[in-house]
């Protein structure tokens, strides 16, 4: 964790950072004459893997705030997003029906691109102080309580024949994601905003974060 | 602003606010912004959404309650500053919570102990959208477009007076009808109860309320034309059908729920029959 605090150090303003850290700056690696070029690559792998696990740490729990912004990456966002559109998306194995109702994968991978730049762009439209792709990352990064709720509901789906009890656990498991992940972005970004329009740019993500609970608890087998 | 011909989409209006109206314009971005603003800046885009959240929800309440806008509304308010936040925000939510309380409607109407599975129908969404955004964009420019064919201003008429006859620009139409679809949201969710004239009540009073408002502000402008009559029946017959189509295709189930019950086992029933 020491390293990562000096990481966060390089910058200090809000913009975004995609640099490797300078040789100084990385602690994990003890020898100073050690390069990236040199590494081995499970060290290469394994540091950008400690930085999307720890970002995926922070969204569960939101109180130190701004960590996550000074490096952002899309890393985080892809897993979550291809893993929510695989299971939510209609298996036609089971069912052969022309139009059974669910969303297709890619109907479900746009819905977060395009949700999150959209988001997005109205903050940064109503004069948001905070950088495309930070504000993309934070957003992505907080569907992990829906996509954990989502697991959450396949595995009530898989194990237990539904009756209208599971169907209301579904709809409250969801509703928990919801709100974890609605309070966690707030969290995150609320205070890039001018004041007098923190209501505009919180809404958006309110609704965005609402559409994806609707798909996690409307989702059958 | 004497020459109708340049105002088209109002963007000269915005030059006019830049110059008249600085404190307004969000100046933290960029201080030394010249009031000329390239298409591809993201500033020229701020210019729509320099909103505040007071103003959002005062043109929305505006929106739902008739005679609560002046006369003037159109052109002191929704001219001055026309936002695109309130309209865009407004149909997206309107399209998600059709989507969503048609779905719930369904289920709701769902025959549960039948062994028929339920699905929910994520194409909702892309039928509400296709309607609502047609109709939230083709209306103000077929408004904006008859207003312009018929009405003749006068020149000599002096502009800055309140009651001085105008014609609003698309921008502003664009604005004012995004807004007057907000009152369809809360009245989607109630949409869900299924009892028919609980239903047919709620269209009636959802159309009569916002429909009064468009009517109300646009009816200075209206007035000019020579076609004003057509225009008010137009206006409001429109509104009126969006509301009762919105009903009848997202709402009222029990014949599309019956007739997927009867199509589900027809296949089976057809082989029986050659077999």
């Amino acid at each position: 964790m020491n390293s990562e605090d000096e990481r966060f150090e390089i910058g200090d303003d809000l913009s975004g950072n995609l640099t490797v850290p300078s040789k100084s700056s990385r602690g994990p690696i003890k020898s100073s004459n050690f390069d990236t070029l040199d590494e081995p690559i499970r060290d290469t792998i394994m540091r950008d893997l400690n930085a999307v696990i720890s970002k995926f740490r922070h969204v569960l729990n939101p109180k130190q705030k701004n960590n996550m912004l000074k490096e952002w990456d899309l890393w985080g966002p892809l897993l979550l997003c291809t893993t929510m559109a695989t299971i939510l998306q209609t298996s036609y194995q089971e069912d052969k029906n022309a139009d059974s109702g669910g969303p297709e994968f890619a109907e479900v991978f746009l819905i977060v691109w395009f949700g999150a730049g959209i988001v997005t762009l109205n903050s940064k439209l109503l004069g948001g102080q905070i950088s495309f792709f930070q504000s993309v990352c934070v957003l992505g990064y907080c569907l992990t309580p829906l996509a954990l709720s989502l697991i959450c509901c396949k595995i009530i789906l898989i194990l237990f024949t539904q009756t209208g009890f599971f169907f209301f656990l579904r709809i409250v498991i969801s509703m928990l994601g919801f709100l974890w992940a609605t309070y966690a972005s707030v969290m995150f970004m609320g205070d890039s905003q001018p004041p007098k329009r923190k209501a505009l740019v919180i809404y958006p993500m309110f609704l965005f974060y609402f559409v994806i609970s609707w798909l996690v608890a409307s989702h059958t087998n | 602003m004497s020459s109708a011909a340049d105002d088209l989409l109002g963007f000269k209006d915005f030059d006019d606010i830049a110059v008249s109206q600085p404190k307004k314009v969000i100046q933290d971005e960029s201080p030394s912004s010249s009031p000329k603003l390239s298409m591809f800046q993201i500033e020229y885009y701020q210019q729509f959404f320099n909103i505040d959240t007071n103003d959002v929800v005062e043109r929305v309440i505006n929106s739902m309650i008739p005679k609560r806008a002046s006369a003037s509304y159109l052109k002191t308010k929704l001219e001055v500053n026309p936002d695109l936040y309130g309209p865009f925000w407004v149909t997206t939510t309107l399209i998600f919570t059709i989507a969503i309380s048609g779905n719930l409607a369904n289920f709701f109407q769902h025959d549960h102990s039948s062994k028929f599975h339920w699905h929910y129908n994520f194409h909702l969404v892309s039928y509400a959208s296709t309607c609502i955004i047609l109709y939230t964009s083709l209306m103000p420019f077929l408004i904006w477009s008859v207003l312009k064919y018929s009405v003749d201003l006068n020149d000599d008429t002096n502009p800055d007076l309140e009651s001085a006859p105008y014609i609003p620009s698309l921008l502003s139409l664009i604005c004012l009808y995004g807004y007057s679809l907000a009152v369809y949201i809360p009245v989607s969710v109630l949409w869900t109860i299924p009892l028919l004239i609980l239903q047919w009540l709620l269209v009636l009073t959802a159309a009569f309320l916002s429909g009064s408002v468009l009517i109300n502000v646009l009816m200075p402008s209206l007035k000019l034309s020579k076609y004003s009559i057509f225009l008010i029946v137009g206006i409001a017959s429109a509104h009126f059908v969006l509301a009762a189509g919105f009903m009848l295709y997202f709402f009222h189930v029990p014949s599309t729920a019956a007739s997927v019950v009867v199509n589900i086992p027809s296949p089976i029933i057809s082989v029986n029959a050659t077999g």
